[in-house]
């Protein structure tokens, strides 16, 4: 069995009368350290799968395996737990709690979490060990989605999860980003997922997901991925 | 606004309904909270307003220390502005039941003005029929058709104001001239009355009414309690006053006319019966005078008889031998006669010139009698009597010698007789000595037994002489006295009241007045809060709508345009809540605030809730203006921003360090979130204001109700177990003996249950300044050493303690307070209420006091004071016992004892009293936990709204629910204990303030709060807002995680 298991993954919304299918008998595999892009346009369910992958949303049928556990049988509790331990999350707005300093956003998660690495040494693995007591406000764009970054990896996550980490970011930034990603998936081997509508991203990946109105369109593995910075869009 | 535009507002309204709710119901909160105490005391004024007019109850009241006549009602009929004026009697009379001495005020039934409505029974028709008050059946047990006797009290007699001392209860009744239980204060009986009975006029026999009421035109569609109501009879009472001078001239006149009448009939009385015992006296003399010159003719006739025996005898013996002697006594004989005829003539002529004289006393004093003087008529007729009394003395010795002269003549006849030697004559003279010498024996010794009587006679008269010259004398004197008295009458003044001289009426106007004060100060925290909440509402909505705002901006819509949903939103909420809450408020608060009080004030017999159009109309203006104005501003400040800005995400909140971090050890030691909460507290400041508010709010209203009941229940508890520590008090009849006295205090120390007693004189008297009179109760011990035991006379704050002196008075606190006095000042007083005699002295100390006013002061200074000594008619006693209904009755068996009242009943009366503010402490508790609800939800609601995002990507992060909870509470938590901290000194001073307000003329209520309401109003600040926090634990569970996925809008 893969590090992560999707098993015919259904996720429907009801609004009003109609119901949608976010989601449709979805189902793929990730190794543990793989870098994958999730890739598809707007409304084609990839938020939706990580959602549920990361724990936040729960599936109407189907299952997934994180690391052997299944995760769409998890009570609130164990899938608040599994947050807390086990994924890290890296948002495309950042979403740093704006009365905290770089420090402290990211001590907000390694104090909570099980096996949490220390947080000034990630602000320095990141980069920033030079502005750990800056506000969020005082930072660039780029500086905030670090620390973001450095919170998620602060809790030493099995799985990394990244919503269009770059959405608000420009080109050079959003690249400088993406970068760090990679390497922290190369060295530290953990698991990446980076959801994105922008495709040009998919050489960068181990594996790319591509989805389609639910359903996973195309699957591809890259041997050799192309690092960030030859990548241009 | 364009079609669509309209149905994007409907709809608005539609989606957050609660939004809209809960503006419209935090305004018609507030709204309803102030209007409706604004309109309780205008509710309160009204009813009694109506109450009174029901009644046709008097504008103005006159009254005279001379009484007023007929002639004054006629006059004033006809001042201008006067509708109708009538007369009425009033005095206070004592009825006794075996239990109890009960003041009684009788007044007498008015036709027309200060009607009184029988509740039971009917109206009395006979002159000995009375309606009884219910406190009277109440006090006296009495029955509608018992019969009751009154007696005065003061050993004067009934018949001087009353016709009958009998009275047949036939109906019970109130009237509005006693508002509450307070029946105002008494000269007789223990200075308090207790109760009224209303009997009919021709009930009263005295010759002056004691009271003129009078209606002013066009008053009693006036509200008797407005500045209106004051101007109108104010200027009415000044027409009165101007004949007031000239009535009172008149009637000083007629009462020296009347009164000088009736001295002179009194003194015509008194010479009648002088004259009438003189005469008698006159004819006891005269008979007895009679008596004796009979008693002494009836002795010159035997003195004659004897002589002739001895002449006889005498004649026998020296018949032959000595002739020549016989010869010289004839001579002699002859020559005596002479002598006795000149004595007879002279007599006779002084007896006529005597004569003469006494007629023309006689005549003199009869033509002079009109212009003499009583003292010069007494004189005059004394002389006369002198000289009737010597003419009888003439006339007695007259005829008396007239006797001597038969008698002389008889002898001189015998004498020549026997000279002549004629033989019968001889036969006769030994016949006559044989008989007489036996018969006059006889004769001498029943007019010596006469003399005896008449001697005792005599006594008898000139004892009762002496006693009539007395009794005269003593009856002159006191006539005189009077006399004196009538002379030095100063003219008499007008009192001219208006309803103020009503007790009930002064303090329901300042109950009234106090619900006002609270009325002004509590609504204005809740008006402050819905405006408050409003408007953050109101921000929050539109920053929450800055994109469609933008969207709207950039569609080329103008800034009006787009404001007006936000002000219409606005306005339609705060305008129906508004309206709804005046509606509710009016109606609801001050029927309840009414509907207490009448269990205080009993007699007000109408209600009546008018809507209170100033206070409602400027609640909703102020209500509405404030909300749409938030909304504009709010819009306003939005709309100032071009839309890109708008559409583009709100800048993210900027950090900054607070003060705190400089504290690195306290700092350091603190985790994210805790760090976090500090941050939070600062940057947010109108939420920690808002909050600090509320809560403070909360707790501050708590204090003042849980205040409120401390302070009344600690007033009564404290002045009857820390300041009075004795447990009764006896009054005694002033009139007592002093070997009765003495018998009656040794049988109250002897009655069991009695430890000890102090003699006291207590008797009310007023004390006054320049504009406020007082009435208060003088307390004069006897022994000034023991008065700490039974009283304790020091500071409330400190623990000075009072000693009386000789050159000063101790008052109580709340006397002080309203005459303005402080320690080392001089007060005056006065006994009665209209005595024109003021008194002043220093006041060495203010004493804790709670209820009434009292002033001690030592024998001494009252004497000093008054002229008078303390006359002891009240003990103070400390007793041992549960059974206090008997020890009454026993102590009340005892002569010369009027009545006896344990503290015990004294506290319970005055606890009923003060019941009624518990309708405020339960209002502020309510209002309070709306108060802390209100406040904390929204504050909360809007926290956790504002910071969702924040939440969102913590729950993602993988907090647990109670850390979460954590996390948002802290802040509470914090803002909960400040405002807490905030809310005890808020609540101190409120609580202060209030008591000062609610207190009435009275009481004095202390401020003091009991630590457990200090817990308990902690206690149930805290559970306020947990349950606030209960609540937001649903909102944050119900947050959405996606939520953080989302860009912030």
């Amino acid at each position: 069995m893969a590090f992560i298991e999707v098993r015919n993954v259904t996720k429907t919304y009801k609004t009003g009368e109609v119901e949608i299918k976010a989601v449709d008998e979805i189902g793929f595999g990730i190794d543990k350290g793989e870098f994958v892009v999730i890739v598809g346009p707007s409304g084609a369910g990839k938020t939706t799968i990580l959602n549920i992958l990361g724990g936040m949303d729960t599936a109407n049928s189907g299952s997934i395996f994180v690391d052997n556990a299944e995760i769409t049988k998890f009570n609130e509790k164990q899938l608040t737990k599994y947050r807390r331990d086990d994924v890290g999350f890296v948002f495309q707005f950042y979403n740093l709690v704006g009365n905290l300093t770089a420090l402290e956003n990211v001590e907000l998660s390694s104090h909570i979490a099980a096996g949490s690495l220390n947080a000034a040494e990630m602000l320095k693995e990141v980069g920033l060990s030079n502005r750990l007591d800056n506000f969020p406000s005082q930072l660039s764009g780029g500086e905030q989605q670090r620390v973001s970054i450095a919170r998620a990896l602060a809790k030493n996550p099995k799985l990394l999860l990244c919503d269009e980490p770059t959405g608000a970011l420009d080109y050079i930034t959003g690249k400088s980003i993406l970068k760090l990603l990679q390497d922290t998936c190369r060295e530290k081997k953990v698991t990446v997922i980076v959801i994105t509508h922008n495709s040009a991203l998919a050489p960068m990946a181990d594996k790319v997901i591509k989805i389609k109105n639910g359903r996973v369109d195309k699957l591809l593995l890259n041997e050799k991925p192309t690092p960030v910075e030859y990548i241009e869009w | 606004m364009t079609k669509p535009m309209k149905k994007e507002f409907l709809r608005e309204i539609r989606k957050s309904f609660a939004r809209f709710l809960s503006i419209l119901l935090i305004v018609a909160l507030g709204v309803a909270f102030f209007s409706g105490i604004k309109a309780a005391a205008p509710a309160m004024k009204a009813s009694a307003d109506a109450t009174y007019d029901s009644e046709n109850f008097m504008d103005i009241c006159i009254q005279s220390s001379l009484g007023l006549t007929q002639r004054d009602i006629d006059e004033i009929a006809k001042v201008m502005g006067v509708e109708d004026v009538e007369g009425s009697y009033n005095a206070d009379f004592l009825c006794s039941t075996p239990d109890a001495e009960v003041v009684t005020s009788v007044i007498a039934l008015t036709d027309r003005i200060n009607l009184v409505k029988v509740t039971e029974g009917r109206y009395p028709e006979k002159y000995y029929e009375c309606i009884a008050d219910a406190r009277f059946l109440q006090k006296t047990g009495h029955r509608i058709g018992d019969q009751i006797a009154l007696s005065t009290g003061n050993g004067s007699d009934v018949s001087d104001k009353l016709a009958t001392n009998l009275f047949t209860i036939v109906g019970v009744g109130n009237t509005a001239y006693y508002l509450n239980e307070d029946r105002g204060r008494s000269e007789i009986g223990n200075g308090t009355v207790d109760a009224f009975l209303v009997v009919p006029k021709q009930a009263f026999t005295m010759t002056a009414f004691t009271k003129i009421f009078v209606k002013v035109k066009q008053a009693t569609g006036l509200n008797c309690f407005s500045s209106k109501y004051d101007r109108l009879v104010g200027q009415v009472k000044d027409n009165i006053n101007v004949i007031s001078a000239t009535r009172c001239d008149v009637r000083y006149d007629e009462f020296q006319e009347e009164s000088g009448e009736l001295i002179k009939r009194a003194q015509d009385r008194f010479e009648d019966r002088k004259q009438k015992a003189l005469d008698q006296l006159e004819k006891a003399y005269q008979e007895l005078s009679d008596a004796q010159s009979a008693l002494d003719i009836a002795q010159s006739e035997i003195d004659a008889k004897k002589q002739e025996i001895e002449d006889a005898k005498f004649l026998l013996d020296t018949q032959e031998q000595n002739l020549p002697e016989n010869l010289e006594r004839v001579q002699q004989a002859r020559q005596n006669l002479a002598e006795l005829e000149g004595q007879y003539n002279n007599a006779r002529i002084q007896l006529n010139y005597n004569s003469g004289v006494i007629t023309k006393l006689e005549e003199e004093l009869r033509q002079g009698a009109s212009k003499m003087s009583n003292e010069e008529y007494a004189e005059a007729a004394s002389v006369i009597y002198g000289y009737k009394y010597l003419a009888q003395a003439y006339q007695s010795s007259l005829d008396a010698i007239k006797f001597s002269i038969e008698q002389a003549r008889a002898r001189i006849d015998t004498y020549e007789r026997v000279l002549n030697g004629s033989p019968e004559a001889i036969a006769d003279a030994r016949l006559k000595v044989e008989t007489g010498d036996e018969e006059l024996q006889k004769a001498q010794k029943e007019l010596n037994e006469k003399q005896g009587t008449l001697d005792v006679k005599k006594e008898e008269y000139e004892l009762s002489k002496k006693e009539m010259t007395e009794e005269f004398v003593e009856a002159q004197a006191t006539l005189d006295a009077y006399k004196h008295e009538i002379e030095n009458t100063p003219r008499p003044t007008w009192y001219i009241t208006g309803r103020e001289i009503v007790d009930t009426y002064a303090s329901f106007e300042n109950d009234a007045d106090g619900i006002n004060a609270i009325g002004t100060i509590f609504p204005i925290i809740f008006f402050l809060v819905a405006a408050l909440v409003s408007l953050t509402t109101m921000t929050r909505m539109i920053e929450e709508q800055r994109v469609q705002i933008g969207t709207l901006k950039a569609l080329g819509y103008s800034k009006g345009q787009i404001s007006l949903k936000y002000i219409l939103y606005a306005l339609s909420a705060s305008l129906i809540g508004a309206v709804a809450g005046v509606l509710i408020g009016e109606r609801l608060i001050p029927s309840m605030v009414v509907d207490t009080y009448k269990v205080v004030y009993v007699n007000l017999t109408k209600i009546i809730i008018p809507f209170n159009f100033l206070y409602g109309g400027l609640a909703i203006i102020i209500a509405v203006l404030c909300t749409t104005l938030a909304a504009f501003a709010a819009s306003r400040k939005s709309l100032r921003e071009t839309p890109a800005v708008l559409m583009r995400p709100q800048a993210p909140v900027v950090g900054k360090k607070i003060l705190l971090e400089r504290f690195k050890g306290f700092w350091l030691r603190l985790n994210y979130g805790q760090k976090a909460s500090l941050r939070n507290l600062v940057r947010y400041k109108k939420r920690l204001f808002m909050t600090l508010f509320g809560v403070a709010g909360c707790m501050a209203l708590l204090l003042v109700g849980f205040g409120i009941r401390d302070s009344v229940a600690s007033m009564t508890q404290k002045q009857y177990g820390k300041i009075f520590d004795y447990q009764g008090v006896i009054t005694i009849n002033e009139g007592l003996g002093k070997t009765e006295r003495r018998h009656l205090l040794s049988d109250i120390q002897g009655t069991p249950g009695v430890n000890d007693y102090l003699q006291v004189y207590r008797a009310p008297a007023f004390a006054l300044n320049a504009s406020v009179e007082q009435d208060a109760y003088i307390v004069v011990p006897q022994n000034v050493d023991f008065l700490g035991e039974y009283i304790s006379l020091g500071t409330r704050a400190g623990k000075a303690e009072y000693k009386l002196d000789d050159s000063s008075v101790i008052i109580t606190e709340k006397l002080a307070r309203i005459l303005g006095v402080n320690v080392g000042d001089t007060v005056a007083f006065k006994l009665g209420k209209d005595s024109e005699k003021t008194v002043d002295i220093q006041v060495k100390g203010i004493t804790e006091n709670y209820l009434y006013h009292y002033v001690y002061m030592t024998p001494a200074v009252y004497k000093m004071l008054f002229g008078q000594s303390a006359s002891l008619n009240t003990l103070l006693v400390r007793t041992n016992l549960y059974d206090e209904a008997s020890f009454k009755k026993q102590i009340l068996s005892l002569d010369g004892v009027t009545s006896v009242t344990m503290n015990t009943e004294a506290q319970r009366q005055a606890e009923k009293t003060t019941d009624s503010l518990m309708v405020i402490v339960v209002l502020m508790i309510a209002s309070a936990a709306l108060l802390a609800f209100v406040v904390l939800y929204n504050l909360n609601n809007i926290n956790i709204t504002e910071r969702r995002r924040e939440l969102a990507t913590l729950k993602v992060l993988g907090f647990y629910p109670d850390e979460m909870r954590k996390y948002v509470y802290r802040e509470n938590a914090i803002l909960t204990a400040f405002g807490m901290l905030i809310g005890i000194g808020l609540g101190i001073l409120l609580h202060w303030f209030v008591m000062r307000t609610v207190e009435t003329q009275n009481m004095m209520f202390g401020s003091q709060i009991k630590w457990y309401s200090y817990v308990l109003s902690f206690a149930l600040t805290l559970l306020f807002s947990m349950l606030v926090n209960f609540i937001m634990r649903f909102k944050l569970k119900k947050i959405d995680m996606v939520e953080s996925l989302k860009s912030t809008e």
